[in-house]
């Protein structure tokens, strides 16, 4: 902690002597420049929900190269992993196959979705993000028009634009325990077309986690990544392409001593959308995954029924079918936002080892939504908004159907220096496919989950200074997360955000956030608190940053510290180098997971295990 | 009514539009720097910026090259068309690019104002400039270099 005291010292130091190396007039220039256009000023929404977001700016400094990096700063829900090893925030660290359907995410306006799987997190949320520009984060159910399913929180991923990075890239990053990542990138823009190439592959050896056995559990994963994408004015097309193999953690095992666990996902993502006039857009997407699964444990998996013994081997492939089409126009004060939108999951197919094809009777989930969404000019400086959206959700065989109805009003405020928002919504979620069909606990007529929410933020803004405060009172009948779904939940958080900006080169982000969830089952009311602080500095060609992530839960009373530092060298305008230190602290937040004895049922000691590794890395870039 | 219009931004305007008051303060300042005069004639087929010059009182867009004081580059064919421009009219306005990518092409381009990891980059190369017996101001150090 010294070290870091230090650090933190000498980057405050930075910070007061910056003005001293650049000139107040031209640099007071190039940064209401850069503020004012940049490539997020042009996609935020506001009436999106509640937003956090990190400009492309940020993610430099952060030298953030996954999503798994930003992920890691959110506040009361940041990044974790379930049993399997993959990104899931909402992970209660249970049996449950996924739990983190209420956080959805989108590149370029567009849903990535896993379909029968769920939020396209699972395969996202740690992917590299090389190709991005800036991402947007909204708390809250976002305006009706964004989304074809319901959500909590929306992860809008932007990519970059060739106007901004024209030309080549090619990244080589070398890590801890021999993990590498090389990314390679090509942009432009040719008579009016702009498209854009990243291919990347990464190869993560992370730290083990003991299980009292004398094989620990194990996440490495070797994962290839490509994103393409070619557009003009008013057409978009997208091509992503994910392969990634990975150790999965505990799997299927109920005491987390699996013999063999392993997974193999190939992902595959095309959208077309197209404006065909000033007030009509239409979007189609697909999505298809398939995934190889290789469980093992000398005692019978985590599987329903206990069917498939002690080893498991099945291939599963799903495709998801989205389609939207939406019209937006102004009358008077009403700017008018309506639209129908439509999605098909479908289990194409489940082959299990032993057994062969397996027909499963419920294979085809469809939703149907309209919406319609209002925004009335009250004054020069107000809005009023109003949504009304509804979804009819019909799944084959015999499992029922739901009918899902979401209202959201708003009020808005701004000014030069003030802004004022404030929601009040009613929203309601289906558990996904998978987790319906497939959990232990069989759950094929589960209710939706019903979240009523009253929402407010405050910010004031001047040129150097942006302070922020967000409150949210939210209400959940039957919580997916609450396994005996008998009683209604409830929680407050508050949100203190404080950026500071003394010139381009100067930089601090604070925040601070605290939860309090009521009357949990066995714990009672239960307390969280988290925050960061990130300063960064740039002096001549070097550029330092240092980011310390504070979690505090009264359930483990530990206060946690995730500390993460970066200097990087512009040895010219095309070569840079960066070393990069990540959980220098080894004091990252921790999650458990639970464990059952075999033997009698019972819940054995849980495993503790952080999903940030300690991990030092030296990156080249080169650009041409 | 400026602010309300930004909540309500409609996804079917221009992504890349650029904010034009920052635009223009930037843009005078690195201007008038090279020119030393208040009014200058410019011509760039770059639309964001022919926008953006439009609402200036300082900038009068050209419509061609021999009438032009400076002409901004923003890609590799309109540097190639422009080359062959000068030839024809026996023009020498100053030249300057928004692609750092071009600074790097061309001998003939003194300086660039462009993005890098988000930020905006302001570079002259002091040779280049020499050409046109240009002298920048002594706030201009930070941004001057002698050679790519």
């Amino acid at each position: 902690m010294k070290a870091l005291h230090k650090v933190i010292m000498l980057s405050i130091l930075f910070l007061a002597n910056g003005t001293i190396y650049a000139d107040g007039d031209i640099e007071k220039l190039l940064n209401e420049f850069n503020q004012k256009n940049d490539l997020s000023q042009k996609t935020i929404d506001q009436n999106k929900g509640h937003l956090l977001l990190y400009t492309r700016d940020r993610l430099e400094r952060m030298h953030a190269k996954t999503l798994k990096d930003v992920l890691r700063t959110i506040p009361i829900l940041p990044y974790k992993e379930n049993r399997y090893g993959v990104p899931d925030p909402l992970s209660p660290g249970s049996i449950t196959p996924y739990s983190s359907n209420l956080i959805r995410l989108y590149i370029d306006d567009v849903e990535i979705t896993q379909g029968w799987m769920g939020s396209g997190l699972i395969q996202y949320g740690d992917i590299n993000i090389d190709f991005v520009d800036h991402i947007e984060l909204y708390a809250i159910p976002p305006s009706f028009d964004t989304s074809v399913e319901p959500a909590y929180m929306t992860i809008f991923i932007y990519s970059k634009v060739p106007e901004r990075d024209s030309g080549g890239k090619l990244s080589l990053i070398q890590a801890s325990r021999g993990s590498n990542t090389q990314t390679i990138a090509y942009g432009d823009k040719v008579s009016g077309e702009s498209y854009m190439i990243n291919l990347s592959h990464t190869k993560e050896n992370r730290e083990k986690v003991p299980n009292g056995t004398d094989t620990p559990l194990s996440r490495d994963f070797d994962r290839t990544q490509m994103f393409v994408y070619v557009k003009n004015e008013n057409q978009m097309f997208h091509l992503q392409l994910i392969h990634k193999k990975s150790d999965t953690l505990a799997g299927l095992s109920y005491d987390a001593t699996p013999l063999l666990s392993e997974m193999d996902n190939i992902n595959l993502h095309l959208d077309y959308s197209l404006k065909f006039s000033e007030h009509w857009k239409a979007q189609f997407s697909y999505d298809h995954l398939k995934t190889d699964l290789w469980q093992e444990d000398n005692i019978p998996l985590l599987v329903p029924d206990g069917l498939f013994d002690n080893t498991l081997n099945t291939i599963t492939k799903n495709s998801t079918y989205s389609a939207e089409l939406t019209y937006k126009n102004v009358w008077g004060k009403h700017h008018i936002a309506m639209g129908t939108k439509g999605r098909v999951k479908s289990l194409d197919s489940l082959y299990i080892q032993k057994v062969g094809s397996f027909p499963s009777t419920f294979n085809k989930e469809s939703i149907l939504s309209v919406f319609m969404q209002d925004q009335y000019e009250l004054s020069e400086n107000e809005l009023i908004t109003l949504g009304l959206k509804y979804s009819y959700v019909t799944r084959n065989a015999t499992y029922k159907d739901d009918n899902l109805f979401q209202v959201r009003l708003g009020y808005l405020y701004t000014n030069d220096t003030w802004s004022y928002k404030t929601y009040l919504f009613r929203t309601m979620f289906a558990i996904d496919p998978f987790s319906r069909h497939f959990s232990l606990i069989r759950e094929q007529d589960i209710n939706p989950q019903t979240t009523v929410g009253f929402t407010q933020e405050l910010a004031y803004h001047s040129k150097s200074n942006e302070i922020r405060l967000m409150t949210f009172f939210l209400k959940e009948k039957n919580n997916f997360s609450n396994i005996n779904r008998i009683s209604d939940t409830k929680s407050f958080v508050s949100v203190m955000n404080y950026d500071y900006t003394l010139d381009t080169s100067n930089k601090i982000n604070m925040q601070f956030a605290y939860a309090r969830y009521f009357d949990i089952p066995d714990i009672g009311d239960l307390n969280i608190y988290n925050g960061y602080l990130m300063l960064s500095n740039t002096y001549d060609d070097f550029s330092i940053y240092n980011g310390l992530v504070w979690n505090y839960s009264a359930y483990d009373k530990i206060n946690h510290f995730d500390w993460t530092s970066s200097i990087s060298w512009d040895i010219s305008e095309d070569l840079s180098l960066t070393l990069k230190g990540e959980n220098l602290l080894n004091k990252a937040q921790t999650y458990n997971i639970f464990r059952i004895n075999p033997l009698n049922g019972s819940f054995m000691t849980p495993l503790t295990l952080s999903p940030f590794d300690q991990r030092v890395s030296i990156e080249m870039e080169y650009r041409f | 009514m400026k602010k309300i219009f930004l909540i309500l931004l409609l996804y079917y305007s221009h992504l890349y539009a650029l904010d034009t008051k920052s635009t223009l303060n930037i843009y005078h300042e690195i201007f008038s720097s090279l020119v030393g005069e208040k009014s200058v004639s410019v011509y760039t087929k770059n639309k964001e910026l022919r926008h953006a010059f439009q609402s200036s009182k300082k900038i009068v867009l050209s419509d061609n090259v021999e009438n032009s004081t400076i002409v901004v580059v923003s890609s590799k064919a309109e540097l190639i068309a422009l080359k062959k421009d000068f030839l024809e009219n026996n023009a020498n306005p100053i030249m300057f690019t928004t692609d750092y990518r071009l600074l790097q092409e061309s001998n003939n381009i003194v300086g660039a104002f462009y993005w890098k990891k988000g930020r905006s980059q302001l570079l002259f190369i002091k040779p280049r400039l020499d050409k046109y017996n240009i002298h920048l101001a002594p706030k201009y150090k930070p941004f001057v270099i002698d050679e790519l």
